[in-house]
Formats: C-alpha cells, sequence, structure tokens
C-alpha cells in the first residue's frame, strides 16, 4: 500500500493566513508576494483574491511586471489568471505586451486577451500571428477564436493553408468557435493528416455547402472513415435538412452492423461523437433504438436533441419504450427516463392507454405523474378511469385533476358523466377542482358542500374555483373570506379577481387588510388583476410592512395601477429586499426618482440589481448618465451585466 | 412552454446553490425548463422569474424549493453502482478496518444516499463478509430529499435500480414484490438507518458517530468548489482517524483540503484521514 500526504503543515498555515486577506489596496503587496509561493494552493488563491480585487492601473502594473519573471512559472501562470479575470482594464497594456523582446511574455499576452475574449484586442492579436515564435502565433490564433473581430476570420482562413500542422488546428479550432467555417477546398486536404483531421471534420460539419453533406455521405459507406463523418454531424449548427438526411439515410442502408454501430455512439463518452449518432439517428429512424437515444442525454448537454431526435421516431419508437414484459421505459436511467416522458407526453395516443395504465401501477413514483400527464392527451374516452383512479392517489392527484380537464375538452360529456359519480361520494380538492373545470355553473351544488367540509383543504378549494358557480360565486367567496382557515382564505384571494373591482369591492378590502400577510399578498396581486385603483392607498401602506413577499406583491401591484408617487417610488427603490428594488426599478423606469436611484444601484454587490438597473436606464436615462453608465461598463466584470450595461449605454446613446 | 432568459437560469442556480449547494449548469436549461414546466403550470404561475419570487416568499416556498431540487438534482444510483471500487472495499477496506476497529461496531455513511440503493448495497457487502461476522454494523444514509428518504426506507426497487445486479444477487439480497418489483430482504435492510440531512448543514452533521467510512459518490461533482470544501471539512470531522474516505470515479480532494491521505490500494485510489501520532 502506498501513501501520499498531502498535508504540508507550513504550506496550510500560509494558506489559512491569506485565506483571512481581504482583497484590498493595502493588502496588494501580500497577494502579490504570495503569487510566488511554493504551494500551488496558495498561488492560487492569490490569483482568486487578486481577481477580485478592485481594478488599477497599479494593480495591472504589478501583475505584469510578474508576468516578466522568467523562471517562475507558477507565478506568472497565477498572475495571468488573475489579469484574465481583471476586465477590460487589461487589454492596453496586454496589447502593448504583445510587443515585448520576450517570447514568453507575447504568449502570455495572446492567451490572456482571448480570455478576455475583447474585439479590441483582435488588430494585435492579427498582427500577432505573424509573430517569429510560433508558440505566440498559435495562442494569437486560438486567442481570435475568443475575441472574434471584423478581420480575424479572414486572418485565421490564411493560416489554413501555411505548412504548419500545430497552427493550423489553432486556426480550425478557432473558426469552430466563431462559427466562421472557411469555404470547401480549403478543408478537404486537412482531412488527411491525423494532426488536423479531427478539427477539418468538425469544421466541414458547419459548412452550409451541398457538397460538404457529399463528402460526409460519401466517408459514411466506409468503415474506416465513419467515424470522423460523425465528428461532421455533431458540428452541425443547423437541423440536417430532409433532403441530406435522405441520403445519410442511403448510405446508412447498406451498411450490415449500421444499428449496433449507432448504439456504441449513442453511448460514447465524447460528446460529438454522440451528437452525430443522435442526427444520424434521426435520418435513419430506426425505433429499436428509442431507449439508446432517450440515454444519449446523460449529463444534460444533449437533452433537447434527444428529444427531439425520439419524437422524430414516432409512434413506433415511443411504442418501444412502453411495451414488452418490462418496459425498456422501466430499465432506464434518471436522466433517460426523463427525456422518454417527455416525448411519450408530448405524442400521446390512444394506442398508449394501455401501457400508460399499466406504467401508473408500475410503483415508480417519477413515472406515475408522467403516466396520468400522458393518459390525459391521449384522446381515448378509456383514460378516463385509469385517471379517476389516480384523483385518489395523493401524489399524483393534481396531475389526474388536470389531465381529466384537459381529456374534457375532447370528450366532455364523458368526463363529466365520470366525475359526476364520483361527486356523489366524500369530496377531495383535486376531485373538487377538476368537476369545477368540467362541469362549470353546474358545479355550484357541490361547491356548496365543499365550503362546508370539514377539511380545510377541500374549502380551499371550493374557493379556488368559485368562480365558475356565476352569479353565486360572491356567496362562496364571502364565505371563504371569513374561514378561520389562512389556506381557505388564500383560496379565496386567489378567486376574487374575478368579481371585477366593484362587485368584489367589499371582499377584497377585507382579504387586503388580512392579518396574515401572504393573505394580503394574494389580495394585492387580485387588486392588480382586476384593476381595482380603488386599493392604491392600502397598497402603499401594504408596500411599507414587515414582510417582504406582501411589500413585493403591493409594489408590483401598484406599478400595474399606477399611483405611487415619486416620494413612495423613491422609497421603494432603496428598499432593503433585492427583488422589491428590481421590481421598482423594472416597471418605473420612466419615473426620475427611480431613474436617479437606477443610477446608484449600478454599483450595488448582486449582479441581479446591477441588471435591473441597466434595464431601468435603457429605458429611462437620458444624457446626463450616459458618464455613469460608461464607468459602469467599464468596470463591470459580470458577463450578464456587462451585456445589460452595453445594450443600456447603446440605447441612451442613441436616443 | 415559458422559456427561462439567462437572468432567470442564473437566479434559479443561486437559489439552487444557497440551498443545497447544486450548481445549475448553462447547458441544463432545456432540462431546467422541461422538468420545472409542469410545476409553473400546476401553481398557476406565468414564467420563471415568478416562480422564483414563489420560492422565495410564499409560505410554501420552501416545500416547492424542496421538490424543484428533486426534479433538477440528478439523483441516478442504483444496486452495486462502480463495481470496481466495491470490490475494492470489500476485498482491501474492510480487512483493514477490521484489524484496526476497537471495538466490533463498524459506523458507515453513505451521504447524498438518494433512495437507499447505495447505504443497502453496502448493507449486502459487509453483511456477508467472513471478516464481520458478529459485528455490529451501523449504516446510515442521509439526504436532503424527504420524497427519496421515504422510497428508501420503504425499500422496495423496480428494474431500473438493478441493472447492474446478477440474477444470484437478485435472488441473494431481494424478495419478490408485486409488478415485477423486488423488496430488500429484512436482513439487509435492519442494519441500514436513513437521515434527513443537507451535506451543507454542518451543525447536523456533527450529530452523527464518528465514522469508520464515508460513501459520497458522485454528488460532490454538481457542487460548487466552496461547497465542496465545507462538505469535504464536515467528512474530515466525522472521520475517525485512519477512517476511509470514498468519492466517485471522477471525483477527487485535489484542490479542496490537505486533511485526507491519497491511499493506492490494488484496485482503487481512496482517501483516508491521517492518524496523529
Amino acid at each position: 500500500m502506498m501513501t501520499w500526504t498531502q498535508t504540508d503543515p507550513a504550506a496550510e498555515a500560509r494558506y489559512r493566513a491569506l485565506a483571512e486577506l481581504e482583497p484590498t489596496t493595502a493588502h496588494l503587496t501580500s497577494l502579490i508576494e504570495a503569487l510566488f509561493d511554493e504551494s500551488w494552493r496558495v498561488r492560487r488563491l492569490a490569483a482568486d483574491k487578486l481577481s477580485a480585487a478592485t481594478t488599477s492601473d497599479s494593480l495591472v502594473e504589478a501583475l505584469l511586471e510578474v508576468l516578466s519573471k522568467r523562471g517562475e512559472t507558477g507565478a506568472r501562470n497565477a498572475a495571468a489568471t488573475a489579469l484574465a479575470h481583471l476586465g477590460p482594464v487589461g487589454v492596453r497594456p496586454l496589447i502593448g505586451l504583445l510587443g515585448h523582446e520576450d517570447p514568453d511574455q507575447r504568449k502570455f499576452a495572446a492567451d490572456i486577451l482571448g480570455a478576455l475574449g475583447r474585439v479590441e484586442a483582435a488588430p494585435a492579436l492579427v498582427a500577432a500571428l505573424e509573430d517569429v515564435d510560433p508558440n505566440v502565433r498559435v495562442a494569437a490564433a486560438e486567442a481570435l477564436g475568443k475575441t472574434g473581430g471584423p478581420h480575424a476570420r479572414a486572418a485565421l482562413q490564411a493560416l489554413l493553408s501555411k505548412d504548419d500542422p500545430l497552427l493550423q488546428v489553432g486556426a480550425l479550432e478557432a473558426l469552430t468557435a466563431l462559427n466562421a467555417p472557411p469555404p470547401l477546398p480549403q478543408l478537404v486536404p486537412l482531412v488527411q493528416s491525423p494532426l488536423t483531421r479531427r478539427s477539418a471534420w468538425r469544421l466541414i460539419g458547419r459548412v452550409r455547402h451541398r457538397a460538404a453533406w457529399v463528402l460526409v455521405v460519401q466517408a459514411l459507406r466506409a468503415r474506416g472513415t465513419r467515424d470522423a463523418a460523425l465528428l461532421a454531424l455533431g458540428g452541425a449548427t443547423t437541423a440536417l435538412g430532409a433532403d441530406v438526411e435522405n441520403e445519410l439515410s442511403l448510405a446508412l442502408s447498406g451498411v450490415d452492423d449500421a444499428a449496433a454501430w449507432l448504439t456504441r455512439c449513442l453511448a460514447s463518452d465524447d460528446l460529438e461523437r454522440r451528437t452525430g449518432a443522435l442526427h444520424l439517428v434521426r435520418a435513419v429512424r430506426l425505433p429499436e433504438l428509442a431507449s439508446r437515444v432517450a440515454e444519449a442525454a446523460e449529463g444534460g448537454a444533449l437533452a433537447q436533441l434527444s428529444l427531439s431526435v425520439l419524437l422524430s421516431l414516432g409512434t413506433p419508437g415511443l411504442v418501444a419504450l412502453l411495451e414488452g414484459p418490462t418496459p425498456a421505459l422501466l430499465q432506464m436511467s434518471r436522466e433517460g427516463r426523463s427525456v422518454a416522458s417527455e416525448a411519450i407526453v408530448e405524442n400521446a395516443s390512444p394506442r398508449f392507454v394501455a401501457p400508460l395504465t399499466a406504467l401508473l401501477g408500475a410503483g415508480e413514483d417519477d413515472l406515475g405523474e408522467v403516466a396520468v400527464r400522458a393518459l390525459g392527451r391521449c384522446e381515448s374516452t378509456l383514460a378516463i378511469a385509469p385517471l379517476l383512479r389516480a384523483l385518489d392517489d395523493d401524489g399524483v392527484s393534481a396531475a389526474a385533476s388536470r389531465a381529466l380537464t384537459h381529456l374534457a375538452q375532447t370528450f366532455p360529456a364523458e368526463v363529466k358523466q365520470a366525475l359526476a359519480e364520483r361527486v356523489k361520494g366524500p369530496l377531495r380538492p383535486h376531485l373538487v377542482r377538476a368537476w369545477a373545470n368540467v362541469a362549470g355553473a353546474e358545479a355550484l351544488p357541490v361547491l356548496r358542500r365543499a365550503m362546508h367540509d370539514e377539511a380545510e383543504a377541500v374549502r380551499a378549494a371550493g374557493a379556488q374555483v368559485a368562480m365558475v358557480a356565476g352569479a353565486e360565486a360572491a356567496t362562496l367567496l364571502g364565505m371563504a373570506v371569513v374561514d378561520e382557515s389562512t389556506r381557505v382564505r388564500r383560496g379565496a384571494a386567489r378567486a376574487v379577481a374575478g368579481l371585477g373591482p366593484e362587485q368584489g369591492r367589499a371582499l377584497l378590502e377585507r382579504l387586503l387588510g388580512d392579518r396574515e400577510p401572504s393573505v394580503a399578498a394574494l389580495a394585492a396581486g387580485a387588486a392588480m388583476e382586476c384593476g381595482a385603483t380603488w386599493a392604491v392607498p392600502r397598497l402603499i401602506e401594504l408596500s411599507g410592512q414587515a414582510d417582504s413577499g406582501a411589500v413585493l406583491a403591493a409594489v408590483q401591484a401598484l406599478m400595474v395601477l399606477g399611483g405611487a408617487d415619486e416620494a413612495t417610488l423613491a422609497r421603494l427603490a432603496a428598499h432593503a429586499d433585492a427583488e422589491v428594488v428590481k421590481l421598482v426599478l423594472q416597471e418605473g423606469a420612466s419615473s426620475p426618482a427611480v431613474v436617479a436611484q437606477a443610477v446608484r444601484a449600478l454599483a450595488d454587490a448582486r449582479w441581479d440589481v446591477r441588471v435591473a438597473a441597466a434595464q431601468a436606464l435603457a429605458v429611462g436615462a437620458g444624457a446626463a448618465q450616459r458618464a455613469a453608465l460608461q464607468v459602469a461598463v467599464d468596470r463591470e466584470t459580470d458577463a450578464l451585466a456587462h451585456e445589460a450595461l452595453v445594450r443600456a449605454l447603446e440605447a441612451v446613446s442613441a436616443r | 412552454m415559458a422559456e427561462m432568459t439567462p437572468e432567470q437560469l442564473r437566479l434559479l442556480r443561486d437559489v439552487l446553490q444557497s440551498a443545497c449547494g447544486f450548481v445549475l449548469r448553462d447547458d441544463l436549461k432545456f432540462i431546467a425548463e422541461r422538468r420545472l414546466a409542469p410545476r409553473l403550470e400546476a401553481l398557476g404561475l406565468r414564467d420563471f422569474g415568478t416562480y422564483q419570487r414563489y420560492l422565495r416568499y410564499d409560505p410554501r416556498g420552501k416545500e416547492e424549493l424542496e421538490l424543484a431540487i428533486d426534479l433538477l438534482l440528478p439523483r441516478e444510483t442504483y444496486f452495486f453502482r462502480e463495481p470496481a471500487q466495491l470490490s475494492t472495499f470489500v476485498d482491501e477496506v474492510i480487512p483493514r478496518l477490521a484489524q484496526d476497529a476497537v471495538g466490533r461496531t463498524l459506523h458507515v455513511w453513505s451521504a447524498g444516499c438518494s433512495s437507499g440503493e447505495e447505504p443497502y448495497t453496502l448493507s449486502m457487502l459487509m453483511g456477508d463478509h467472513p471478516q464481520l461476522s458478529g459485528w455490529d454494523l451501523d449504516i446510515l444514509g442521509t439526504d436532503l430529499s424527504q420524497k427519496a428518504l421515504s422510497l428508501a426506507r420503504h425499500a422496495e426497487y423496480g428494474p431500473s435500480a438493478l441493472r447492474s445486479t446478477t440474477p444470484e444477487q437478485r435472488a441473494k439480497f431481494f424478495d419478490a414484490a408485486e409488478q415485477g418489483r423486488v423488496r430488500v430482504k429484512p436482513a439487509y435492510k435492519a442494519r441500514v438507518r436513513f437521515g434527513w440531512l443537507n451535506l451543507l448543514d454542518a451543525a447536523g452533521a456533527r450529530l452523527l458517530p464518528s465514522m469508520d467510512v464515508i460513501f459520497c459518490r458522485n454528488v460532490l461533482i454538481y457542487f460548487d468548489t466552496e461547497t465542496r470544501r465545507k462538505v469535504v471539512q464536515a467528512f474530515s470531522e466525522r472521520l475517525r482517524e485512519g477512517g476511509y474516505l470514498l468519492l466517485g470515479h471522477s471525483e477527487n480532494l485535489f484542490s479542496l483540503t490537505t486533511k485526507f491521505e491519497l491511499v493506492q490500494l490494488s484496485g482503487d485510489l481512496v482517501y483516508r484521514k491521517p492518524r496523529v501520532d
């Protein structure tokens, strides 16, 4: 037995000491020194801390200084990591570094500029493609794949004809990243070399020309090139089109072991290979591969493609999943099941009623709800009986209620008749919901019973669907509003908007004053929904309460109904709860008070608040806020927030 | 079907991450949309922004969050998963534990046990181990999902959970149940207990006994680095000196802690808490 002890007490002590340091200017020297530590953990922590430090020219300068230390590989790498996270402030000095006499520093500069991905670095990187040092040239090519830029594509294409496989691979990968395939004649010679083959085939899949697919089809026919062709298919960024699929299908039709080969490819760890195989299955339409197609979603990245291919296999594919002594669906992984279930629900047909009913009784928790959802879409009266049984199962009763409602769109009389028998017995919440949805006004006697039921869940369900009772709805809701159960009053608050602002006023006023904040919050939503402008003073009052949920609902209603003055908006835009602030910024951008708060919120610690501030300024800002936006754009390191800020700046500039 | 904007995806990720450490990757957006769409329909919510507010502000938000975690967290598990590692455990780790143990009791923790297949597998392997004959085995499975734990306690499984078992194992360890399902035999069920524990809950973990072995396979991969660090710290506190930590085959502690030593056995690499001599 061998043991490697990772424990180094001294390094651990330095690591812990560093972990205590805040990334402030006062600790800059210590953090820079830590980049030279012999422990990579300490170096990495120092780089992380420096990445989070306030960006300044002196910080960039200090990090560039570390890059210049030959022989200090660890420190240089750590400094490069920190620079790559500092954002646009480093772009100009790094462009300067591309002209340094030391090729290592030029390579670092190209790598970091690539990681920053700023388009303004592209011209300098294009120039670096002519560097005397081959490593710098390759790094510049790879970086251009991340920055893009007007001349990047032409410059990268020119590299493909150089007699330098490393540079060619760099250029191919960069063109793939930019989704900018060169003309086919430039790629064809590169599939011959083992060094460039993989990258070249991947790019061929992105060429939007019929000739590219002819190449792929030819390659599929031969055992030796079949796997390479799969990479082209895996790189395809758009749907292949019926004609291409036909040709792919023809190409594989002569292959004896096509199904076995595709089965192996669908289970491959290589994502591109799996992607290519999925495209091929869609072309050849082999329903027996349905479970393999669903399993290809493993890891999640290919779930969408898996589902679409599974759907393309049609009913035969889904039958292959559902039927048999032990249906394939029951034997699949959770990920595969999930994709297969989606396909079954989406393409449910009368043919599936029997296997879905069996699935409902299979004891598999996750598949029960799937079976119920699919039964609701089967368009068969035979689905009614299992769905009625499912109403008694607490795990799936809510889904069964929705499924019966869905089924009633096609078979209203049959579903109603079946439910009518059930509502003669004891009531259950989802039975009440289904009955109200299906029977409409005729549900009134049952709803009256529901409102007197001992179980609060049944009374709450009755209140929630009371609007189907027409003229009697107000009476039913009146009972619910004075119910001792919060759950029932919440049900009433959800439904009361249906009475309209005047008829429902007395009930809504009571609900808005409910001592339970969650009831008041739902009532605020109801006031908004029915346009109850008389409720504005109460909503303003509610917006000053402690409960954030109630405040948020009140603010939302105020924004829709209008009536909040500038002082109220200013107060709410500076609220302690970020969700309230975001909502006011999103909905109140035309108010000067909100615009002023948005400018302050550009410096908020939360990225989502900064995004909301940018969105507000995109709508409500003028020339006066332009400078603040520009500063925010320059210092922003969060990608989503940066994008929102750039859009806001463009909107303001164009105004 | 409602589509999730990049901001909504990230906000949902933040909520999940702070609740249980799970990182919802960008490429899981489609899966998240599909799996949560029925929840939006059931709750009558119009979009994922409203859903995220529901999670936070509604009185039933906590319940719903647990449901969302159940739907989104990959919980792939089945009996006798990663057989090479299990062989190493049986052939090399158990003999060492038997030799080192102070008494004749072994505490094993299956952290993030989902619906119970792993702790029951350990019960099957340890219960029949000749060197542990007559020993008191305490196998604890914990998970943050109440639904998963309820399934685990029920100990009844379908074909998917058995996909890596041999006919001999099925005959030896399971009784037949209805609908082609199976039930773990009482003898193997009896020595496994379950507990509701979020791995981020360090205080909760401190209530557990000192462990001889911790299994946490294919759980850490879904966490961010900081969460992994916290969880591994909790493992280090719970593991006795000389105790073993077994992770999934694609997981390691390289950037997380220096508190474990890496031990190369003939069949696998495992982690061990060093003895302070």
